[in-house]
């Protein structure tokens, strides 16, 4: 009998009575399952939203040495470098250095920055090896986590102290200079459990970019290389039956030297970061609550050196000068900054009846950044954010299950605004169901378009280049999205087939078009709201696993994109601004239990990158081959990890040539 | 006393008047009293009407519902042969009447219908002796402690937890491990315990474990331990459902709605044919027919030997066999 039985069986059967002890409904009662589609304990087939999990295995095969570049395995997403070790992510959105459109967790913990508004990869403070899977939400989740989930969310949750292995060990060598080396330990006190673990990384990015570049001054070598350091621990306590409580912290150190026109043809930036979690999880009769605390900070330094005035508009020093002003050596970029986010949220969920299960709650968020660059001004801004959140799913026949959710928020920048959805999902079979579901979903402004006031001065203060600002309104953006899904098994669950039509109507998008400025070239990049775009689109993932040999996964989206960058005098169409086909195929092989190969292809169509150039066709192939070792009580595994096998690629940037590199990687577990 | 549960005093006490007044005299008249409309109920009563096959033709086979008894009524229906109560709250509403005809429970747990026989001992209440026999769902311990041996044949202790109520049930897999030469680590988890600390204990000790179903806010408290802990202790673990296997569990061994449909037709069968409802030594059994479900990645990681479904049934079938013949012969 099929495995999506129990799926119905778990909500079709009624609750006994309490004194009645174990019953039929307690034996086809379903073990918890955790989804981040709704906050509720549901199937893929129970959800609103499409739903794509990264594994393990998927993970493995994949021979990704980036987190970020696993979400190529997921149906419409771009991974991108917009340096050699600055990592873009977007899904139907424009793809911009910094895109904020998605929200992305670990462990529940919102990792997105407000002094980017996005997620500094670098800083993500995991290695890949520590993950235990990924959930992605393939469209606007809002309803359920609220302004960053605009276009998607992602949670990527990691192997605890009792899933790891006791001790793990993992180095990686080869090109572009990489060597990783990570480690961890799980263990136990007689009531604590805990895991700690600490990483390594370093790299020297694109190597085409190495090449001698010209600019105002004398050519330089131009870096873009990446060293980080990262230590975490995580801790589990479980004092009843009842309770679980979790704790996790983590320290963190990026040094990254970012291409410039800067007088060494570089900058350094360094990211100091630490996070501090808490989390308690209570078990009621009918449900349970939890308590979740997090503090993430990031402080960056920046040395970018601009060169001196005169150098910088090509004339002598003697003449360079402002009215009043004598030349001098000019500092640009963040130079030093803050970002720092607290978060503290409190969640219900129960039975509200035999068939109707709900989830609510609410948070209370602040976001603080400070960066005198940024904002033009030495003081810290901060924004108060408050939600409120309900989601429902009522099973109202043994067939057909709606699910309802909203989230509220506030805050001080655009007031109160509200993110509803509902969908409904039937099953016409077990194994295969068709869901309908249609999503508004809102965004705040990020702290930094609010408030930014971004220029080169000279020390005194005296603009020299208003870089970028703002028009001094803010509004919610918003997102329309109505979509079709269809989820079927085959073949006993060994065969899946993900399918979702979508149209998605976004209004009142933030963006940097051109503005007049009073400086020296007169103009700016000037924070609005109005840019609007319609997307119609499908997307399809195919999965098939019919033994421990062989895995396929096959993901496929085609999005037609219909919206104008509106400037003044230079209006852009956003047509290309989307790859109209994208498509990825992982394929893995295991010969015999100690061997294996794989390989992914991605494709991506011809498109302009947002914040990059236009480029033409992307294919990039990577293979793996992979090797079981054993050691006395030690596994290990060794890995020949070749990225984009075939034939340099241009990824993002026109300066960005992704090349063929090869690395070594082996890791040794020990249980 | 709820105005539910006087209106489905109603509606029975509407179904036995009528009940004498226009059955015929050739057909066998049989009620099937469900606890619930939603799909597992009506997949029992399709497997019962399947096992019937012909016979089916021969009995009146009515399908009512406690939900309906309690709105509706029974009135229409002349005599009643043979009540089938199916579920807990069937089977509890049951064995609450002063009914004279055989009763037979099926698609309920063992402890679930000791409660409802509790429950029924009601002043003025008094259950016939021999009217009432049972098909329980749950797994009778010494198929489950043989399919551990097949599957992990190297593994000579196993482990458990169990909550206060369970006690029954772990006397009765302490008996069948040690009739199988095999050694049992158990340990009682209440509120207060530290789950993870206590399962540890039992883990350190246990070559496999074995999960003893109990109410599901239990069964779901201690489940992501259990399987956490296998994986750090590369234990299997055999669980009592496919959502168990799917989760983490190496196997685990259950008995479907339609397979105890089918398993009540064939006792109707016996009942029509021999004229009780059940076997009078053993009023409650366990269920004749079972699904397995394998974790292939599971057994794979723990270098257990792979084996298809069929083949594995068919084994335990065979030992299961052996294991009680050598009980009988003690």
């Amino acid at each position: 009998m099929s495995k999506w039985f129990f799926l119905v069986v778990v909500l079709a059967v009624s609750v006994p009575s309490a004194n009645a002890g174990m019953t039929e409904a307690d034996l086809f009662a379903d073990v918890p399952v955790v989804n981040g589609a709704t906050r509720l304990q549901q199937r893929a087939t129970e959800v609103p939203v499409s739903v794509s999990i990264i594994d393990r295995e998927m993970i493995r095969a994949s021979g990704a040495t980036e987190v970020a570049h696993l979400m190529r395995l997921v149906p419409g997403f771009q991974s991108y470098s917009v340096l050699g070790n600055q990592l873009g992510l977007s899904s139907r959105a424009l793809s911009t250095d910094f895109p904020g459109h998605l929200e992305v967790r670990v462990n529940g913990r919102s990792v997105y920055e407000p002094a980017f508004s996005t997620v500094v990869w670098s800083s993500l403070g995991i290695d890949i090896k520590d993950i235990d899977y990924i959930e992605v939400i393939r469209g606007s989740n809002t309803p359920a986590y609220g302004s960053n989930a605009f276009s998607g969310a992602i949670n990527i949750v990691t192997l605890d102290s009792l899933n790891s292995p006791e001790v793990s060990l993992r180095a990686v060598a080869g090109s572009i200079d990489t060597r990783e080396f990570s480690a961890s330990h799980a263990g136990s006190t007689k009531h604590f459990n805990y895991l700690v673990s600490v990483l390594s990384r370093e790299n020297s990015g694109f190597p085409a970019l190495d090449e001698p570049k010209t600019g105002p001054w004398p050519t330089h070598t131009v870096k873009d290389d990446m060293r980080t350091r990262q230590f975490r621990l995580q801790g589990l306590y479980t004092p009843t039956l009842d309770d679980e409580i979790r704790i996790a912290i983590g320290v963190g150190e990026d040094n990254l030297r970012l291409p410039e026109n800067d007088v060494r043809g570089y900058h350094n930036r360094e990211f100091d970061s630490h996070f501090q979690q808490v989390s308690w999880k209570h078990a009621l009769d009918n449900g349970n609550v939890t308590l979740d605390f997090y503090h993430n900070y990031l402080s960056i330094k920046d040395d970018t050196v601009l060169g001196r005035f005169s150098e910088l508009i090509g004339v002598p020093p003697a003449l360079a000068g402002f009215p009043g002003q004598t030349d001098e050596v000019l500092l640009g970029d963040i130079r030093d900054g803050l970002s720092e986010r607290y978060h503290l949220e409190l969640q219900h969920t129960f039975d509200v009846a035999q068939q109707l299960q709900m989830v609510w709650g609410g948070a209370f968020r602040v976001d603080r950044l400070g960066s005198r660059f940024l904002i033009g001004d030495d003081d810290i801004i901060s924004v108060e954010q408050y939600q409120l959140f309900a989601n429902a799913d009522w099973r109202f026949h043994p067939q057909w299950n709606m699910n309802a959710g909203v989230m509220l928020e506030h805050n001080s920048l655009v007031g109160t605004f509200a993110s509803p959805r509902v969908g409904i999902n039937y099953q016409w079979t077990r194994s295969q169901t068709v869901r309908l579901s249609g999503t508004i979903g809102k965004r705040t402004p990020s702290l930094l378009s609010v408030y930014q006031d971004t220029a080169v001065t000279f020390s005194d203060g005296t603009v020299i280049d208003q870089v970028g600002g703002t028009d001094g309104e803010a509004n919610e953006e918003r997102v329309d999205l109505l979509e079709l899904g269809y989820l079927g098994y085959f073949l006993d669950g060994a065969l899946s087939l993900d399918v979702r039509v979508f149209h998605e109507r976004l209004r009142d998008a933030r963006y940097t078009p051109d503005a007049p400025a009073n400086d020296l070239d007169g103009e700016q990049n000037l924070w609005r709201n109005g840019l609007r775009w319609d997307t119609d689109g499908f997307e399809a993932q195919l999965q098939y696993r019919p033994s421990r040999k062989w895995l396929l996964s096959w993901q496929y989206a085609y999005l037609d994109l219909d919206g104008v960058w509106e400037e003044p005098g230079d209006p852009d169409d956003l047509g290309n601004h989307l790859p109209t086909h994208n498509t990825s195929l992982l394929l893995a092989y295991r010969p015999t239990p100690d061997w294996e190969l794989s390989g992914t292809v991605y494709h991506t169509s011809k498109m302009e990158w947002t914040g990059g150039d236009e480029v033409d066709d992307i294919t990039r192939t990577d293979l793996r081959l992979a090797r079981q070792l054993r050691l006395g009580n030690w596994q290990g595994e060794m890995e020949v990890l070749v990225h984009n096998a075939f034939g340099d690629y241009v990824d993002y940037d026109d300066e960005n040539i992704f090349e063929r590199r090869v690395f070594l990687r082996v890791q040794f577990d020990l249980n | 006393m709820s105005l539910l549960f006087k209106r489905i005093i109603w509606g029975v006490c509407c179904l036995l008047l009528s009940v004498g007044t226009s059955h015929g005299q050739e057909q066998t008249r049989i009620v099937l009293l469900l606890s619930g409309d939603s799909n597992p109920y009506q997949e029992v009563v399709a497997g019962i009407r399947s096992a019937l096959g012909k016979k089916a033709g021969d009995v009146s086979l009515e399908t009512v519902s406690l939900q309906s008894v309690a709105e509706t009524g029974l009135a229409g229906l002349d005599e009643i042969d043979l009540l089938v109560a199916v579920g807990t709250r069937a089977t509890g509403f049951a064995l609450a009447q002063p009914l004279d005809v055989p009763v037979f429970s099926t698609f309920v747990t063992r402890s679930s219908l000791v409660a409802a026989a509790a429950d029924s001992r009601t002043p003025g209440v008094q259950f016939p002796e021999g009217l009432h026999s049972a098909i329980v769902l749950d797994q009778p311990a010494t198929r489950v402690v043989a399919l551990t041996r097949l599957i992990a044949p190297q593994a000579k202790r196993l482990g458990t937890v169990v909550n206060n109520s369970a006690t029954n049930r772990l006397e009765e897999f302490k008996a069948a491990v040690a009739q199988q030469h095999l050694s049992l680590t158990s340990a009682m988890l209440l509120e207060d315990s530290n789950p993870i600390r206590d399962l540890k204990q039992v883990f350190a000790e246990s070559d496999a474990f074995v999960v003893i179903p109990d109410v599901s806010s239990f069964n779901s408290k201690t489940a992501k331990w259990i399987l956490f802990l296998s994986y750090r202790h590369r234990i299997p673990v055999i669980g009592y459902s496919q959502k168990y296997t799917e989760a983490g569990a190496a196997i685990s061994l259950f008995t479907e709605p339609d397979q105890v449909g089918r398993d009540t037709g064939e006792q109707i069968l016996g009942f029509l044919k021999h004229g009780h409802a059940g076997n009078p030594q053993n009023v409650v059994r366990y269920p004749r027919y079972f699904s397995l479900a394998v974790n292939p990645t599971v057994m794979d990681s723990l270098g257990l030997e792979p084996q298809t479904i069929a083949e594995l049934k068919q084994r335990l079938l065979q030992l299961e066999s052996v294991v009680q013949r050598e009980a009988e012969s003690e």
